[in-house]
């Protein structure tokens, strides 16, 4: 009991001679018999230098500590990439319109007044080169705190099809890591194909958190709709992914993509980071 | 020497407390276990056999039709849906674009209310737009979060 007083005196730092008196005894350990602070109470030069570096230390510590402070609206935008159409065939233009339209659409009805604002790569503009160039002026934009991004590309187990060119997930990755403010990417949702093989370079790179689909993405339709309703009431990118990732609508939606000939169908969305985001953290 | 010890190393113990607490609210160490998790959520790597396999997938564009299946199946879209492709079939380039938008340096443009009247030039086909994307919307709406 004694031990456990002076234990405790120890670590609030008020450990006194008047206490150490009081919680002493016979069978106390040579370090809890001895008092802290000399007769007088000047303490040695080699105790204060100590102090002070472990609280330098300390400080150090906790300025590296990472830090998730709270985003309000004005201090987060989203980029939003869309190019179904530029790789696809002419005769199903309408079809890469309406997808285009859509993707962007849903966005602006579910979370314009979520961001600050939203920015828009279509068509021929959402090459890889105004993407970076994007990312780079959004996030040295010092009224900015986060920058989400959400992809609709098409793309293959290496990498995502931009309006110019593919472009592997680690050349994507190798551009991201050289932006000065990167620590500002949060967020990127992806719905390519095989999205959950570029996720962990591109997290690696800069964001704090990625997902994507393990194959062929066949349940957009149903999936990007419930993350975005999610996402725009408070729910952690986790839980709002792991919503669209309904095994019911998986399932119906794959067998609909085999039925089509597609033989690597999974639909299923992996999440790489910090599944804990929201919002406003 | 133990005493000199202790005093450095107590403020170090907080400042690693603190470190770890302020990583925890940020998430690392979320309340649920990872291992407990579902699969997909433990960031596991897709299997090789799988990514072996998209170099034989179809093209494109048939990924493209299922986003179109998939938005016909939600409950009284499936007419709006037929109407707008209907729309965009036989409109010329500028009916349903994108192209009118301005640009900035890096290529993008803001998102805005205005987007739809510079996007559609029919105003029946832009009503008709805007309720489709609320049918999607309202369908995906998840209950209230506490």
């Amino acid at each position: 009991m004694a031990h456990s007083i002076q234990r405790c005196a120890l670590a609030l730092g008020a450990f006194t001679p008047e206490l150490a008196s009081k919680s002493s005894n016979a069978l106390s350990p040579p370090l809890f018999r001895c008092s802290l602070l000399p007769v007088g109470g000047v303490m040695p030069l080699k105790l204060i230098r100590g102090s002070v570096v472990g609280v330098t230390l300390s400080i150090f510590l906790f300025v590296l500590s990472p830090q998730v402070e709270a985003t309000n609206r004005s201090a987060r935008d989203l980029v939003v990439v869309v190019n179904l159409t530029e790789s696809g065939r002419s005769d199903l233009k309408w079809l890469y319109k309406f997808m285009d339209a859509s993707a962007l659409s849903l966005a602006q009805l579910t979370l314009g007044t979520q961001y600050r604002q939203i920015h828009a790569l279509v068509g021929q503009d959402a090459t890889s080169g105004n993407f970076v160039s994007t990312l780079r002026e959004t996030s040295e934009d010092r009224a900015l705190e986060a920058i989400d991004v959400f992809l609709h590309l098409h793309g293959n187990a290496d990498g995502v099809r931009f309006a110019d060119d593919h472009i592997a997930a680690a050349q994507l990755g190798d551009q991201l890591a050289v932006l000065p403010e990167r620590r500002k990417l949060r967020v990127l949702y992806s719905s390519a194909c095989y999205g959950a093989s570029h996720a962990p370079r591109l997290v690696q790179d800069g964001f704090a958190v990625a997902s994507g689909a393990i194959a062929t993405n066949a349940n957009s339709a149903f999936e990007y709709p419930y993350f975005l309703a999610a996402w725009a009431g408070g729910y952690t990118f986790g839980e709002a992914i792991e919503l669209g990732n309904d095994p019911l609508q998986n399932r119906i939606l794959d067998a609909a993509a085999e039925w089509q000939g597609f033989t690597d169908v999974n639909s299923t969305k992996i999440i790489v980071g910090n599944h804990n985001r929201t919002l406003e953290y | 020497m133990r005493l000199r010890l202790l005093v450095i190393a107590v403020p170090i113990v907080f400042g690693v407390a603190i470190s770890v607490s302020r990583h925890s609210f940020e998430g690392a160490f979320h309340p649920r276990d990872v291992a407990a998790s579902p699969a997909h959520i433990r960031g596991e790597t897709p299997p090789i056999a799988a990514t072996r396999i998209a170099r034989d997938s179809p093209h494109p564009e048939q990924a493209s039709l299922l986003w179109i299946d998939g938005i016909r199946k939600i409950p009284g879209a499936a007419e709006l849906l037929d109407e707008i492709l209907d729309y965009i079939k036989k409109s010329n380039d500028s009916s349903f674009s994108f192209e009118n938008i301005p640009r900035g340096a890096t290529g993008s443009f803001v998102l805005n209310d205005a987007l739809y009247e510079t996007m559609i030039s029919d105003p029946v086909i832009r009503q008709k737009w805007l309720r489709l994307m609320k049918l999607i919307v309202e369908n995906a709406r998840p209950q209230e979060r506490d």
